[in-house]
């Protein structure tokens, strides 16, 4: 067995090397040689060569102990080559940056390769299959694109080549073998198969493509397996370690790289299998927080499946995210994808939602919820008939308004990357059914057209805000609307009763209160159809989004004070989460507000974040109460879930600012105790107690 | 788009009316706890029922003590609004410069005059002896400075809570337990409460001191799983001493359980000073052979929870009652437990 921690730690001192001052990226030099040389040939063409170029001139390198071939670290150079002068380098770059590329809201990266198929049929398939293809497309930018492709495929065959004489020179038979074999043919064994996506990934990469995914590796990796288990070639434990290795490849790359497992099959069965779980073992080896592992669930998902997802989680590296096939899939299908189509589907970046090898490169923007609740407010002051229904019929129309203005906006930007000027040959080459249809990815090539996530933010800010005006201002008449106006004028100085008294006396999301609750689910539900009203110009859908990643931090910087006791240009709550430290009633609370929206429209995807002390999960206990939080949320329909366990860092910093960890539940002693409830001795105990290991 | 039922849902729960069934019953409730997971097996949902015949020193939950409601104080949290002063009819609440924050609030004249009168350096005194706990005052707090423990509560109302997280406790093995206080302190209630969980098919467990009639805990043995029954000191004139009850009742309570064929994992609070002796843990461990298929025991070693808690009912301790003990000395009595033959867990 080889050693993949020894190569890891070989690719952190070389990403160390890189990242130093003084490190050049030769690639966009070479690209605007290579333009320079094809000058006045149809731009799929020259966009090819220089794809083409970089892999031709790339420093093949190894780590010792590699047991797959590839690694970025041949593009840079410390130095610039002899022939080629400083001035000359920086015209090159000029001249590249000059000619420009697409950029992720246009398109380019955050997607992936038809995996299934180009393991099927090697990247001589596609070739034989682009050329005969050539033969009768014969209209002069089918010929263009046509031609392109085969360019690039030709670079990525050739680049695959110099691997295997590179290996053979090193004296590594095995991966020269390998290599020499998949530069044209199609893989025959899992370790082919699996080199081949490396090698895939590693290409995207040379082009700048940032946060590309794996999709269902458990899936189009598993005939390989299963015939390399039944032929005696391969042992787990063997698959294991290949895994391991690529795990250590994409912590070269880094960013966020998304890998699927688990699931339905394109059928409807259960699609977790062997390698589902081989996935979970090198994740929870390898330790990397660039391997993004995203888990799917369904109703008949086994029980080992959950335990063996929970074994990873409760390491407190917070993967796999869990995602519902009872959400996502009808949402996919009520918008027009078949259903086999839909099942098999897989996430891109954190965990948006992709159609893997078939469709436009995904992309999302921000979208400020909270924004518009403060103008519709500021709207209605003054009007005689002033009510709870006036201010949401004003919020809805704000919100109509400018989500059809952001995605006017967005289709305007579009605008600016037409594919005859912007076309992208490498990917169009691995997309379903670029080939076929003789056209680029982003001319109509791509067998499904793109998504783009609308991704609201402040969901639990805004339904805060409207359960706490309706409350107190329309219900109770605790105090009138225009000195709660004053109050967030003044960011509260001078009304720190009301802030209070808006902050403990009305409703908060995630508290398992049905008034609020109905208020976050009627956003999700209104905000997710209206996006969907909107098409993209060239075809494709707007979708909500509830994924905020961190924006909801430079969100909440443009919002100022909010009705639910929220501080001006403070953060606003993080994505389809409620807001941080107002859930107060415990996890199950938690997950059935979470669980009252319906987010089978939000096709993008949402994002719930829970944080859980890890003391709460030991031994057997620990794994059924986990499973039971799981088991509700696959039956509960919520579309996502995500974990984090929380170390003496959070403690610290909630001693600090005690109101924003009121929901921070922490193992005192043989029962548990709300953090920020506890005597400072007592927080103190615990943080000692945790800081011997002890939890 | 509809915004949900809120004011719907108030007008049903008032038009609910008492109508004579075990759901109607009432008990005086100061907590309701869900995601439990250390009172029994799985996810539970805990309700505390007030009111407690023993007065143990080291006391975790003083505020389930007393059999009726009390206020909680906590002045920290205090924004000095006045509220409470304008509703209190026994003027138990009033405002009193601080003479120490009184020079330091010189260079902050300016923000008090600009009417932020929780900058201003007030103390908030609650006179305890003119207070009739009305709890008027609670509801007036917006900061929740003030609260109000202790609820009385249908069975009905219970449950309703308890059951929104059904699911998690059919897959987690979890359900109800009733702690306290003591819940034989109420035993009407806590037998009704425990028939009703019974009714919907949930686990039913109950903690307990074991100080209350034999007839009560009898009616109990048919609805509950799991009692997790205290030993807190074995000898009987230390027992008086800590609790202020006798030991025999107790531990004859306990012998009929068992002999009844009740589920019983004994609870071990060991509190340094007090029971942290080798004499008791040997004790315990002899009175735990004695008691054939007994389910286990869990090990509580002290902590200073109650400390904070006794501050908020105005019941400051001059001293601290205890100090926690470090893993150390728990894994020593853990073997020790072990060494006996005892099965133990243990929260460290």
């Amino acid at each position: 067995m080889s050693d993949w921690r020894s190569v890891l730690v070989q690719v952190r001192a070389a990403n160390e090397r890189l990242g130093a001052s003084g490190m050049l990226d030769l690639r966009p030099a070479w690209r605007a040689q290579a333009c320079r040389e094809s000058m006045g040939q149809p731009e799929p063409i020259v966009r090819a060569l220089a794809f083409a170029r970089v892999l031709r001139e790339d420093a093949l390198h190894f780590y010792d102990g590699d047991r797959l071939s590839g690694s970025h670290v041949g593009w840079h150079a410390g130095a610039l080559p002899g022939d080629l002068s400083p001035a000359e380098y920086e015209a090159l770059v000029n001249e590249w940056r000059t000619r420009g590329q697409r950029d992720f809201w246009a398109g380019w990266d955050h997607t992936l390769a038809d995996y299934p198929k180009l393991l099927a049929i090697g990247i001589g398939g596609y070739l034989t299959h682009a050329r005969a293809t050539l033969q009768v497309r014969t209209a002069p930018c089918e010929q263009a694109a046509l031609r392109g492709m085969i360019v690039a495929l030709e670079g990525f065959s050739a680049y695959i080549r110099r691997w295997a004489t590179a290996a053979a020179r090193r004296g590594m038979a095995d991966l020269a073998e390998i290599a020499q074999h998949i530069a044209a043919e199609p893989p025959r064994t899992f370790h082919e198969a699996l080199q081949l996506v490396a090698f895939t990934h590693l290409a995207f990469e040379s082009e700048g493509r940032y946060a590309m995914a794996l999709g269902r590796i458990d899936q189009y990796l598993l005939p390989f397996y299963r015939q390399d288990v039944a032929a005696g070639r391969i042992t787990p434990a063997e698959a294991l370690d290949l895994l391991c290795h690529m795990w250590v490849k994409l912590a070269e790359n880094g960013g966020v790289q998304n890998i699927c497992i688990g699931g339905l099959t394109p059928e409807g069965a259960d699609a977790t299998n062997e390698l589902s779980y081989l996935c979970l073992e090198a994740t929870r080896l390898v330790q990397s927080p660039y391997t993004n592992l995203s888990a799917r669930f369904h109703d008949d998902t086994p029980e080992a499946f959950y335990r063996a997802c929970f074994s990873v989680i409760r390491t407190g590296i917070g993967f796999p995210a869990i995602f519902n096939d009872h959400v996502l899939i009808p949402g996919l299908v009520e918008i027009g994808i078949p259903p086999a189509v839909a099942r098999d589907h897989c996430m891109v970046g954190c965990i948006e939602t992709m159609l893997a090898g078939r469709q436009q490169a995904w992309s999302d923007g921000r979208y400020n919820m909270a924004l518009q609740l403060m103008r519709a407010m500021d709207r209605v002051q003054g009007r005689d008939d002033l009510s709870f229904e006036v201010l949401q019929g004003a919020f809805l129309s704000e919100m109509r308004d400018s989500l059809a203005a952001y995605c006017r906006d967005f289709n305007a930007y579009i605008a600016r990357f037409p594919p005859d000027l912007f076309p992208d040959p490498f990917l169009s080459a691995l997309t379903c059914d670029c080939i076929e249809r003789a056209r680029d990815i982003n001319d109509g090539g791509a067998e499904f057209p793109r998504m783009h996530g609308i991704a609201v933010m402040g969901l639990g800010t805004v339904a805060d805000s409207l359960a706490a005006v309706r409350e107190l201002v329309f219900e109770q008449r605790r105090f009138s609307y225009d000195e709660l106006m004053d109050a967030l004028a003044a960011d509260f100085q001078g009304y720190e009763p009301m802030r209070q008294a808006l902050v403990n006396d009305a409703p908060k999301y995630g508290n398992d209160e049905d008034a609020v609750d109905a208020i976050a689910a009627s956003l999700v539900d209104w905000v997710s159809r209206e996006c969907l009203k909107h098409r993209i110009d060239g075809g494709g859908w707007f979708v909500a989004a509830m994924a905020a990643n961190v924006s909801n931090i430079p969100a909440g910087r443009e919002v100022g004070a909010t009705p639910d006791g929220r501080r001006a240009y403070t953060p606003l709550s993080d994505a389809a989460s409620p807001y941080f430290g107002r859930d107060t009633h415990g996890p199950t609370a938690f997950l059935n507000s979470v669980s009252k929206p319906d987010y089978h429209r939000v096709l993008t995807g949402s994002v719930v974040n829970m944080k859980f002390e890890p003391a709460f999960f030991r031994g057997e206990q620990g794994e059924r109460v986990f499973l039971a939080l799981m088991k509700a949320f696959v039956r509960n329909r919520v579309q996502e879930l995500q974990f984090n366990f929380t170390g003496n860092e959070v403690l610290r910093d909630a001693q600090r600012d005690p109101e924003l960890h009121r929901d921070l539940v922490v193992r005192v002693s043989g029962f548990s105790q709300y953090f920020v409830q506890l005597s400072k001795e007592v927080q103190d105990d615990v943080i000692r107690r945790r800081a011997h290991g002890q939890p | 788009m509809t915004w949900g039922a809120n004011a719907e849902r108030r007008e049903k729960m008032k038009r609910r009316k008492d109508n004579g069934d075990p759901a109607s019953a009432t008990g005086l409730v100061f907590d309701i706890q869900r995601f439990s997971l250390f009172d029994g097996p799985g996810i539970r949902t805990t309700v505390f029922l007030k009111g407690c015949p023993l007065q143990c020193a080291w006391c975790h939950n003083p505020e389930g003590i007393v059999p009726h409601a009390e206020l909680l104080f906590q002045p920290e949290l205090c924004v000095g609004c006045g509220a409470c002063v304008a509703v209190c009819p026994e003027g138990a609440h009033r405002f009193e410069i601080k003479e120490e924050a009184r020079a330091a609030s010189a260079a902050q004249d300016d923000a008090a005059a600009a009417g932020q009168p929780w900058s201003a350096p007030v103390g908030h005194v609650l006179e305890r002896k003119l207070c009739t706990v009305c709890g008027a005052c609670a509801p007036a707090c917006p900061s929740k400075a003030l609260e109000l423990c202790g609820q009385r509560m249908t069975v009905g109302a219970v449950m309703g809570i308890v059951l929104r997280d059904r699911g998690y406790y059919i897959d987690s093995g979890g359900g109800l337990t009733i702690s306290g206080g003591e819940p034989l302190f109420q035993p009407a209630f806590a037998t009704a409460l425990l028939g009703a969980a019974r009714a919907e098919g949930l686990h039913t467990a109950i903690e307990t001191s074991g100080c209350g009639g034999w007839t009560d805990l009898e009616a109990l043995l048919p609805l509950t799983d799991l009692f997790l029954y205290d030993v807190k000191e074995t000898d009987p004139q230390r027992h008086r001493a800590f609790t202020g009850v006798p030991l025999a009742p107790i531990l004859d309570n306990l012998r009929r359980l068992v002999a009844a064929g009740a589920n019983v994992r004994l609870r071990l609070p060991v509190v340094p000073g007090y029971n942290d002796r080798p004499d008791h843990i040997e004790a315990v461990a002899r009175l735990a052979q004695s008691l054939p298929g007994l389910e286990g025991a869990d090990l509580l070693p002290y902590h200073r929870l109650g400390e904070g808690k006794r501050m908020l009912l105005g019941q400051p301790e001059d001293r601290a009652v205890s100090l926690p003990p470090d893993t150390g000395q728990v894994q020593a009595w853990k073997a020790c437990f072990a060494a006996a033959g005892l099965d133990v867990w243990s929260a460290e």
